[in-house]
């Protein structure tokens, strides 16, 4: 694995407002890394920083350990906060404007565009696109270079919710091509579903960085219901590994430790003579976790 | 410095109202500059009284060796039409916010310059070729000599026409580079070239007699200066002035370092 990114004491000020404070970070190859803060915590101006569009007060950063340039830029395929046009240009001639830019030689436009679907409205001036073909043209644009690195910054922001499943969809599959994604969203639930590591940035300051399993596995929930609910909660009481019982939507929650897993209480039930009509592994949700590091910082 | 150009060039080709500008640009020059000989001619028949010495020995306004430096004068209009061009190329790549996509997608921001000073190298060129053809049209059609060494008299009006252009029209980057919105760019750079220096320097020159040559839109119209008077028998420059080429060439560098400076130091 090498560094992507590494970025030391990054700070900007915009007048006596700090919208990012001394931020330490590093990125590794391959990973898919979620930044989830909530709206105005930094997420944008870190990123603006890290792609040359906003002064950096004070501090470093670098790109694949080689500096700070222009042109490593053209590596990184990167759309922030909206996706940015020509509005009076169709798909074609915009991605032609990024391919020049990034000086990719024999771009296959045809193909990206066929990749995000957009092929038929490629001749239409991206103004009369509605805002998932936005988003998905700005998608093609950043992979127009082959990137190793992609940044998507709220790529969801305002879409409806096939439009968010097939952009996240998208995101997935080019993972999973090898490619290191940074993911900028103050949803949860879009970091969850999609990164490997995350880190928590409130009010410009970093304050949480892990992995996605690691806090999601902290502790292990589990679903399960019986037709003798008495019987089920005096078994799940004699275990030692559970640590709670609650009832939940018409359901009981158990908290589980961590070497305790569901086949093992399944086959407790089971030995008790008591046959569970439902059991499911439920993830703790990232939310409470996110809520839980927000506040811990208060 | 040649991708910059093509960069340019791609955003500039598919943009229709810029290719419909220039169009009607091009046609309007040609246009009003045809029928210059006939305005002047109705203007003068018109009021023969005062001009009846004119009236017989005609003007030499667009004869050879003459024409260059009056045509060159007279279209000095034309050069606020490039410069909304190129106030409206820089203000749209603000209020669209392409500027920053561009550095995103990796342009350094000396080339995202060097791009705009291409559009400024292309439309000077243009007035350059514009008024070649033009004075070489008139001047075959209405000139009593046509040999080869009177047409290229003079001809260094041409070249002075084109830095009073590429002067004007770094200015007008620098206005939009610094204002980045288009209407608000427009109205304060030709409220400045018409009005603000024109009546500061017209006070300072007739009321207090003090020199004015500094002045940037002075000095770049002083490079090609008003020569019609000499056909009431005054004295006029009918020569491009060393100095006059060194002010605005100092105000040309001036307003592009500046725009270099605004592009490179500021977020966007």
């Amino acid at each position: 694995m090498s560094t992507v990114l590494q970025t030391n004491q990054l700070t900007k000020h915009f007048g006596r407002i700090k919208a990012v404070q001394e931020l330490d970070l590093q990125i590794e190859t391959g990973q898919v890394f979620g930044i989830l803060g909530p709206n105005g915590s930094g997420k944008t101006t870190t990123l603006g920083m890290l792609l040359g569009v906003t002064k950096r007060t004070s501090g470093t950063f670098s790109w694949f350990e080689q500096g700070e340039g222009h042109a490593l830029r053209k590596r990184i395929g990167a759309i922030l906060e909206h996706p940015i046009f020509y509005p009076f240009l169709n798909s074609i001639e915009n991605l032609k404007i990024a391919a020049h830019i990034k000086d990719v030689q024999n771009p296959d436009f045809d193909g990206l565009l066929k990749t995000v679907g957009l092929y038929d409205r490629r001749l239409d001036a991206f103004k009369t696109y509605s805002l998932g073909m936005k988003q998905r043209l700005a998608i093609a644009t950043a992979l127009v270079s082959d990137p190793d690195i992609l940044i998507f910054d709220e790529p969801t922001n305002g879409l409806d919710p096939q439009g968010i499943a097939d952009i996240r969809k998208m995101i997935v599959d080019i993972a999973e091509m090898g490619k290191t994604i940074i993911l900028a969203s103050h949803l949860l639930d879009e970091v969850q579903k999609v990164c490997s590591d995350f880190m928590v940035l409130k009010s410009g300051v970093k304050v949480f960085q892990g992995k996605v399993d690691d806090v999601l596995n902290q502790k292990q929930r589990i679903e399960v219901y019986a037709d003798d609910e008495e019987a089920l909660r005096t078994a799940l009481s004699e275990v030692n590994q559970v640590s709670s019982v609650k009832f939940e939507y018409g359901v009981l929650v158990a908290e589980l430790n961590e070497e305790y897993s569901a086949r093992d209480l399944n086959t407790f039930l089971y030995e008790r003579g008591i046959v569970a009509s439902h059991l499911a592994n439920v993830r703790s949700s990232l939310e409470e976790q996110f809520l839980s590091i927000l506040d811990e910082d208060d | 410095m040649i991708k910059a150009i093509k960069l340019e060039w791609l955003k500039f080709k598919s943009y229709k109202p810029f290719m419909i500008i220039l169009a009607l640009f091009v046609l309007i020059y040609f246009a009003v500059g045809l029928s210059f000989k006939k305005v002047i001619d109705w203007f003068i028949e018109e009021n023969a009284e005062g001009f009846s010495f004119f009236v017989d020995s005609g003007l030499p306004i667009f004869d050879f060796v003459d024409i260059w430096q009056n045509l060159a004068y007279i279209t000095f209009l034309f050069k606020y039409i490039l410069a909304f061009v190129v106030i409206i190329s820089i203000c749209l790549e603000y209020s669209n916010k392409t500027i920053r996509q561009n550095f995103i997608d990796g342009l350094s921001r000396t080339e995202f310059l060097f791009s705009k000073v291409g559009l400024i190298v292309f439309l000077t060129l243009l007035s350059g070729i514009l008024l070649t053809i033009l004075g070489l049209i008139l001047g075959m059609l209405y000139s009593p000599v046509t040999s080869f060494p009177f047409v290229i008299t003079n001809m260094e009006f041409v070249l002075a026409h084109m830095l009073e252009v590429f002067g004007f029209l770094s200015f007008a980057l620098f206005v939009a580079t610094l204002i980045r919105r288009t209407g608000f760019s427009i109205v304060l750079f030709v409220f400045y070239a018409t009005s603000i220096e024109p009546i500061a320097t017209g006070i300072m020159k007739y009321q207090y007699e003090l020199p004015v040559w500094y002045f940037p839109i002075t000095s770049f119209g002083n490079l090609v200066r008003l020569p019609f008077e000499k056909y009431i028998f005054r004295e006029v420059q009918d020569y491009v002035a060393l100095q006059d080429v060194l002010v605005a060439s100092g105000w040309t560098a001036i307003f592009l370092y500046l725009t270099y400076l605004l592009i490179k130091k500021r977020d966007v």
